[in-house]
């Protein structure tokens, strides 16, 4: 009996000192692992602030000025050219004149073509087997 | 074989019974039967034997202390002994819409320990050809010395970091450094300043950052990632400031003038929304700001005002009750005092009213009007305002505006028209802003704030129907009077041209003159006070070789409030104000309220 007791305690102990190496080397995979990405993040975290930088600097006005001199045919704004919400007209009912004509065309009805599936004749003559 | 785990010396002596035990095993069972002994008259002997091996390790540890504290590591204190720092890191600077003003990037730079290159000629030669512009003398001298640690080249990009790592060689190494960068260049740059290689802030936003307890933080050794600063947003609109700064520009060039400012200040809160001063710099090579030429105009600067500083004397002489919007103030003849005697410029010989001394910018009138307050009453007045001490803002460069000593009624008169007294030109701002906003003395700032905080602990300087009178005079001016050029239609502009004459060798220069311009946007709701400075501008054949204020700094303030109006968020009204100045009507100057019209050019 007090052998058998012997050999548990024995086993017990072996197991014990597995599990326990084993959650230290688990927790030092983790550790590891908590600086690489913390050293991720920084690496990320920079090219953040340099990607902010950079176009911070492309987009200054200066740049974007002479850029738009360069290839738009734009002028300034004239402050007459500013109106305020409120004198925005209403909208109206919905008025398309051409799309009424093509409408009344009757293009959208369905037309009386023979469908494909009544005749089974396929549009191209079929490859001779 | 329990016995062998047990074995006193009387059985030992007792074991040759054993049956079968080798005769040569004896004597190593008996030497560690003694060994194992647990007779008491051996214990005295053990315990010194204990106290003895331990005495010897203890004295083998003191002794490597005291090795090793004749013998310090030098790599220790390599990066301290070098007197250099790593640059830190500093919070980011965002203009009132969050545009980044100035940033924090990483770069890296390269470092060299002295002690550990073995061939120094080698070193310098490959690191000069790798990075051409460091000074090979200069290196090989810091190389020679006994330094743990020298900067080779800070911030150096990544395809040189990769070439001097390909060397290999060794001492020498790299850093991650913080480098401040300022992606608008030149724009704002007086109002951020800069910051040195190692992170100090020098001047500017960033000198008051530093002062801010960044710099106590830095120093206690706190490393602090730039995430872990809050950004510090100022009250400068990037799209506004660069607008103004183009405008300047483009005035400064027509005019062919020495240098100027522009400034657009928020009358109700005190925040400077937009600042340029030129000739400027780009702080990312701060180098070029110690040029003197470079100076910040606006608060560094001190200059005779001009006629607008008229807008003070009137609202002066309004407040004190001296006078009234119907007043009739004598300007028949020149003005004499002893053997000096004031001129008009748009001399008109007969009796001015108040507004009219206003619009026609009377020298004589405001002198008169500064009279009946006396010398002491205007000394108080213009204290009051500010104008006599030093104005402090965020902005570390100020300076002390010039008072004269001895000040006298000829002080008086002369100050009443803005010569004899040189302030910043913020300055005059705040006083102005005072005087447009309802009469609160708001001090600027050049980082964001509410009109709630701003006007919490402003003294009110003069009384809400000065304000307005004020407005309307200035309001008048730009419809009829002088400051017609920056009557923008749609803002409801109003404005006053400044004119001095420049003091050279001691004698005011009839050719050289300094302008200046102040416009308000809208004078009915004040908002935004705009502030356009010239320093010589030149006459044109377009302004029929006139150099006066109206024609430069007025044209140039018109194309600003044009221009930056709409990116401020400033809704352009065409309808005229049907009651503008509603204080005025109470008083019973119904006229305030109706436009007026005419060509008297002034």
């Amino acid at each position: 009996m007090v052998r058998f007791l012997n050999i548990v305690a024995v086993l017990a102990l072996v197991g014990s000192a597995i599990y326990a190496y084993s959650i230290k080397y688990e927790t030092i995979f983790h550790a590891e692992r908590i600086v690489k990405l913390k050293h991720e993040i920084k690496a990320e975290q920079d090219e953040i602030a340099m990607l902010r930088a950079e176009w911070a600097h492309l987009s200054r006005p200066e740049r974007v000025q002479s850029l738009a001199d360069k290839f738009l045919d734009l002028q300034p704004v004239a402050l007459r050219q500013i109106v305020s919400a409120d004198s925005v007209p209403e909208k109206t009912t919905r008025a398309d004149q051409i799309g009424d004509k093509l409408g009344a065309l009757g293009l959208a009805d369905p037309t009386n073509t023979p469908s494909a599936i009544a005749t089974g004749a396929p549009a191209t003559p079929a490859a001779p087997r | 074989m329990p016995e062998a785990f047990d074995s006193p010396p009387k059985d030992a002596s007792a074991a040759p019974a054993g049956p079968g035990a080798p005769g040569r095993r004896r004597p190593v069972r008996a030497f560690f039967g003694k060994l194992f002994s647990t007779d008491l008259a051996k214990t005295p002997g053990r315990i010194k034997l204990v106290a003895l091996v331990f005495l010897a390790l203890y004295a083998v540890i003191a002794g490597k202390l005291v090795w090793f504290g004749l013998h310090q590591e030098q790599a220790q204190e390599a990066k301290r002994g070098g007197g250099d720092v790593i640059a830190a890191a500093r919070p980011d600077i965002l203009d009132r819409n969050g545009e980044v003003l100035a940033t924090d990037i990483k770069v890296m730079s390269v470092f060299a320990e002295p002690r550990r290159i073995i061939d120094k000629d080698e070193a310098v030669e490959l690191l000069t050809a790798v990075l051409p512009d460091i000074d090979a003398n200069d290196l090989r001298k810091r190389l020679g010395t006994r330094k743990g640690f020298i900067w080779v080249k800070r911030a150096i990009t990544p395809k040189q970091q990769q070439e001097v790592y390909r060397l290999g060689l060794p001492g020498v190494g790299f850093l991650p450094e913080n480098k401040r960068v300022y992606p608008n260049g030149p724009v704002a740059a007086h109002v951020l300043g800069f910051a040195n290689l190692d992170g100090v802030g020098i001047s500017g936003l960033e000198k008051y950052i530093d002062g801010q307890g960044l710099a106590d933080l830095h120093g206690a050794g706190f490393s602090l990632a730039p995430e872990n600063l809050a950004p510090i947003t100022s009250s400068l609109d990037l799209k506004a400031t660069y607008a103004v700064r183009d405008e300047l520009a483009k005035g400064i060039a027509k005019f062919k003038a020495k240098s100027g400012g522009a400034v657009i200040l928020d009358v109700n809160t005190g925040e400077v929304v937009a600042m340029a001063s030129l000739p400027d710099y780009d702080p990312n090579t701060p180098a070029d700001a110690l040029d003197p030429n470079h100076i910040n105009r606006i608060s560094v600067g001190v200059y005779e005002m001009g006629s607008t500083f008229k807008a003070i004397s009137v609202a002066m002489a309004l407040d004190q009750g001296k006078v009234n919007l119907n007043s009739r103030v004598d300007a028949r003849d020149s003005l004499r005092y002893g053997r000096f005697t004031i001129h008009d410029f748009h001399a008109q010989h007969r009796m001015l009213t108040v507004p009219e001394v206003f619009t026609y910018s009377s020298n004589i009138g405001a002198a008169r009007l500064a009279l009946m307050v006396g010398v002491e009453g205007h000394k108080a007045f213009l204290r009051k305002m500010g104008q006599l001490t030093r104005l402090h803002t965020e902005l570390p460069e100020t300076a002390d505006p010039l008072v004269p000593k001895n000040w006298g009624e000829l002080n008086t008169m002369t100050i009443a028209f803005g010569q004899g007294l040189n302030v910043s030109p913020l300055q005059a701002m705040m006083a102005v802003g005072a005087l447009s906003n309802g009469g609160l003395l708001v001090n600027p700032t050049f980082l964001k704030r509410d009109a709630a905080a701003a006007q919490q602990g402003a003294p009110r300087v003069v009384k809400a129907e000065t304000s307005e009178s004020l407005r309307y005079l200035m309001r008048l001016n730009a419809e009829i009077g002088s400051a017609k050029k920056a009557n923008v239609e749609g803002y409801f502009v109003g404005g006053k041209t400044g004119t001095a004459d420049k003091i050279v060798h001691g004698h005011y220069s009839n050719d050289r003159v300094f302008t200046t311009f102040m416009a308000l946007m809208p004078a009915d709701k004040p908002k935004y006070l705009i502030l356009t400075l010239m320093d010589e501008p030149q006459g044109l054949p377009e302004t029929a070789g006139y150099r006066t204020a109206a024609w430069n700094s007025g044209s140039v303030t018109g194309k600003i409030i044009e221009r930056a109006g709409p990116l401020l968020g400033l809704p352009p009204r065409f309808e005229l104000p049907t009651q503008p100045f509603p204080l005025l009507a109470k008083l019973g100057y119904g006229m305030a309220n109706t436009p007026q019209t005419g060509g008297r050019e002034h």
